[in-house]
């Protein structure tokens, strides 16, 4: 078993099976790095990730932790010499797993955890969590107006009117895709 | 960029490299590389404790606020690569940033090969026979179009036109 403390004062600390732990790419570099330290005695320190976070990544990693590793794409390192593969080498459509859709903190009110959810993903480099967060939001904001999104993300519009306007002159086209 | 003419006008094919460039993957490399250094040296010779009191406390309360206008680049590059290319556009109307990140060539519109422009009997008589391969076809019903595209894709030589219209030609070369 492995310790994980989040970033609060004072830090909550979360106790997860090791095979867990390693779907955390920087945590499984880690731990091979240290290799020959007692790492089930010395906690880990995520300096990144606050307790709120930290309980999801632990839920979601036990949950997933007998699944089949992702097949990893073989690097074609001679690109040219083969173009009748290109095709293989497409990533496939993203799908959310039923659990993983109630797992994910989607709610309006939730919306800041989902994305400190996605931060945390990112900084840990769990790959599969980053895929299906970050698809749910694509979904969410595809067909959505600009202001709607920039609602949705608490965010502010930082052009100047003229930008704007100057902006969508220039894709207006798009319109009609 | 491949420029493909159904009239076989001045079959004009040019190709410019704007150069695929690996600067993510050292990025990537560079930063788990500190993560490791961070990581030992709390493990190894400070208390764990004192790393965690060590100012993180309140930036964590400070991230209570946690908002999608500082999510890290790669997040952002990962939500924009499951975007087509009209939502790119209004994603890249929301900010500057966002608009920065889309069309830079570090979250490319990727395998857009053809470019269906103003005909749609050349997609169907010249473009779909050489289907099987996954084709990624956008009608572009105005040249200004074209620049968008460009503007969000990485490489210029991903992108196939095909064109009736010699005018056309003359004025994007």
């Amino acid at each position: 078993m492995i310790q994980l403390c989040s970033n609060d004062d004072p830090p909550v600390s979360f106790t997860v099976p090791r095979k867990a732990v390693e779907l955390s790419k920087t945590i499984k570099t880690m731990l091979e790095d240290l290799e020959g330290f007692d790492m089930e005695q010395t906690p880990i320190p995520l300096p990144n990730v606050d307790a709120p976070t930290l309980e999801l990544i632990v839920k979601w990693v036990e949950q997933h932790q007998d699944d089949p590793p992702p097949v990893e794409k073989p690097r074609v390192e001679d690109d040219d010499s083969d173009d009748s593969d290109a095709d293989d080498d497409q990533e496939p459509e993203v799908v959310i797993p039923e659990w993983d859709k109630k797992f994910l903190p989607t709610d309006d009110e939730q919306k800041n955890q989902l994305f400190k959810l996605l931060n945390a993903a990112n900084y840990l480099e769990i790959k599969p969590l980053l895929d299906i967060g970050c698809k749910y939001v694509a979904d969410k904001i595809s067909g959505q107006t600009v202001e709607w999104v920039r609602d949705y993300l608490n965010m502010e519009n930082d052009y100047t009117p003229e930008e704007e306007a100057k902006l969508k002159e220039e894709i207006a086209w798009a319109e009609g895709l | 960029m491949n420029v493909y003419s159904t009239e076989s006008l001045d079959a004009n094919v040019c190709t410019t490299d704007i150069g695929d460039d690996h600067a993510d993957d050292t990025g990537v490399q560079v930063r788990s590389s500190s993560r490791c250094i961070d990581v030992a040296e709390a493990s190894t010779s400070e208390p764990v404790d004192a790393t965690l009191q060590n100012g993180h406390a309140e930036s964590a309360a400070e991230e209570t606020d946690c908002s999608i206008a500082e999510m890290p680049f790669e997040v952002l590059a990962e939500i924009f690569a499951r975007l087509e290319l009209k939502e790119r556009c209004a994603a890249s109307e929301v900010c500057r940033r966002w608009y920065a990140i889309l069309t830079d060539g570090s979250a490319p519109l990727d395998d857009v090969v053809v470019i269906n422009l103003f005909e749609r009997g050349i997609w169907k008589g010249h473009v779909s026979d050489n289907a099987g391969s996954r084709i990624r076809c956008l009608a572009l019903k105005h040249a200004e179009g074209l620049s968008s595209v460009l503007r969000h894709v990485r490489v210029t030589n991903s992108v196939k036109i095909w064109f009736k219209h010699a005018d056309f030609a003359r004025n994007m070369l």
